[in-house]
């Protein structure tokens, strides 16, 4: 974008630099900023038509098929509209020039559950249509739902760097025991570096085949046996806990 | 080249947004300017207060800028007490109202992203806020020749000289314009309260220094530390060729202020 000097390494957009063709990258990007900072002293009407010709754009029908769709009325002035207000204003400007890219900073944030739904509705046609979409979020359901690949990044470093699908199969491995005494969840909770949650409740992560899990388990008298589905935010929490 | 270099979609909505307070700095130099053009009377009998109060208190005047050489000429009688204080600060209040509305705000809340997001180069963005800023301050100097010339013609047209006013104001659209050159530089250059103290704060270090320097020569050595010294109505009135130095010295030094700005906003780091 071009908005932050880099000072090692270089940066390109479709073949072209960030720090030098700044101006042909904008045409065929959509960016929506994390912190919504608009005119206050304009309506969302009157900030859409100013953006629009700034783009270049021809027509705004686009951007009142949006409007419609996220049902925002514009014709207020922007200081007096909520901070979910200000997010579908900024999305519909994001996506009114229906650029090849998008990038987008917490795209759902201020949004209600239903205008959320609606964000990843937009956002899975756009790919489907050859969109690519730089997402960064920290709702895992948003991440789930609409990216393929996720980078993780800690201190300014990726940490992991993995399409969503092989992250939850390697992930997905954790199985929730019920034993019927108690000393057995102990004992088998320390020999396998399980965790015990309540009473006789184990979960033990599987790091090779569940039948070797099974072995494990041949000598403890047994209830119940259950696969705990992780969600991305417990992968999360596997990068960054300590 | 120059309506190439700038948005003109920003610069129309720009110039609109602004227009009230333009008005409202236009009505206040109105407010004055009448005052001032009928205060003048050239064939007045025995000393008028004004004069009574120079003649009385010459260092407490000179320190507020109020100077009047000659009270029987309308042109040093209007540069006297319009362009000595009331109207620089006018101009300086006008000025930093506007750069805080067009840069300074735009950067600190970081809606200026919203600008550069869409295919202008930050140059264009930087150079269509500075022009707006330009023009602006050229339509207020215009006004305060209109004003000022307009008033005198009613009131006394015979002492009206419409080109020695009109080039007082251009020399001090000259000066704003380096002052707005200052401003523009500290908006974009620092981030925060800095930017903010510094826009405003040398600009009136400069003003008082100015003050300080009227006050003799025991504090002429102020004058060497203000850009304002490179205006003087005065010299302007009598189309000194010493005006026109000082004119292009100010110039060449927003040029350069100007120059560093579009430097330094394209090197800034922008809020995300």
């Amino acid at each position: 974008m071009g908005f932050i000097q880099y000072y090692d390494g270089e940066v390109s957009i479709k073949g072209l630099n960030c720090k030098t063709d700044q101006v042909k990258i904008q045409r065929f990007l959509g960016y929506l900023p994390g912190e919504i900072n608009f005119f206050d002293d304009m309506r969302g009407n009157e900030l859409i038509g100013l953006i629009a010709k700034m783009q270049g754009l021809k027509s705004l029908d686009y951007s009142k098929t949006l409007l419609q769709y996220f049902e925002l009325n514009p014709n207020m002035k922007i200081k007096r509209m909520s901070k979910g207000m200000k997010q579908k204003l900024a999305i519909v400007i994001a996506f009114m020039g229906d650029p090849d890219i998008f990038i987008m900073d917490e795209p759902s944030s201020g949004l209600d559950p239903l205008m959320q739904q609606k964000l990843v509705n937009l956002i899975l046609e756009h790919k489907k249509r050859g969109k690519t979409f730089f997402l960064s979020s920290h709702s895992f359901e948003e991440v789930e739902k609409t990216c393929d690949r996720i980078l993780m990044i800690r201190e300014g470093r990726i940490i992991n760097d993995s399409h969503v699908e092989t992250l939850k199969k390697e992930q997905l491995r954790k199985y929730e025991v019920v034993f019927a005494k108690r000393e057995d969840a102990e004992r088998f909770a320390k020999q396998n570096g399980g965790l015990i949650n309540k009473d006789c409740f184990v979960t033990v992560e599987v790091l090779d085949s569940f039948s070797s899990l099974l072995a494990q388990l041949k000598d403890f008298e047994i209830i119940d046996i259950s696969k705990k589905n992780l969600n991305l935010e417990e992968i999360f929490m596997k990068y960054y806990g300590d | 080249m120059v309506i190439s270099m700038i948005n003109l979609t920003l610069y129309k909505k720009e110039m609109k947004q602004n227009m009230l307070i333009f008005l409202i700095f236009v009505s206040l130099t109105i407010l004055y300017g009448v005052i001032v053009s009928a205060l003048f009377d050239p064939v007045a009998e025995g000393l008028g207060w004004m004069q009574i109060m120079q003649e009385t208190y010459p260092e407490m005047l000179d320190f507020i800028g109020f100077n009047v050489a000659q009270f029987n000429d309308y042109q040093y009688f209007v540069s006297g007490y319009l362009y000595g204080m009331l109207f620089i600060l006018f101009g300086l209040i006008y000025i930093n109202i506007l750069s805080n509305r067009l840069i300074y705000r735009y950067l600190d809340r970081g809606s200026i992203v919203l600008l550069l997001a869409t295919p202008n180069s930050r140059t264009k963005i930087i150079i269509t806020q500075i022009k707006v800023l330009g023009t602006y301050i050229f339509a207020l100097t215009m006004s305060m020749f209109l004003i000022t010339g307009g008033f005198g013609a009613i009131f006394n047209p015979a002492y009206v000289d419409f080109g020695k006013l009109f080039y007082l104001n251009i020399s001090f659209c000259i000066m704003l314009t380096f002052i707005c050159s200052v401003m523009v530089l500290c908006h974009c250059l620092f981030e925060g309260k800095l930017a903010q103290g510094l826009g405003i704060g040398l600009p009136i270090i400069f003003f008082f220094m100015r003050l300080v320097s009227n006050l003799g020569d025991n504090y002429e050595i102020a004058s060497y530390f203000t850009p304002f010294s490179l205006f003087n109505p005065m010299l302007c009135i009598n189309y000194d060729a010493l005006s026109f130095v000082y004119n292009g010295i100010l110039i060449a030094l927003s040029i350069v202020l100007f120059g560093f700005t579009l430097f330094g906003f394209n090197k800034r780091d922008l809020s995300i």
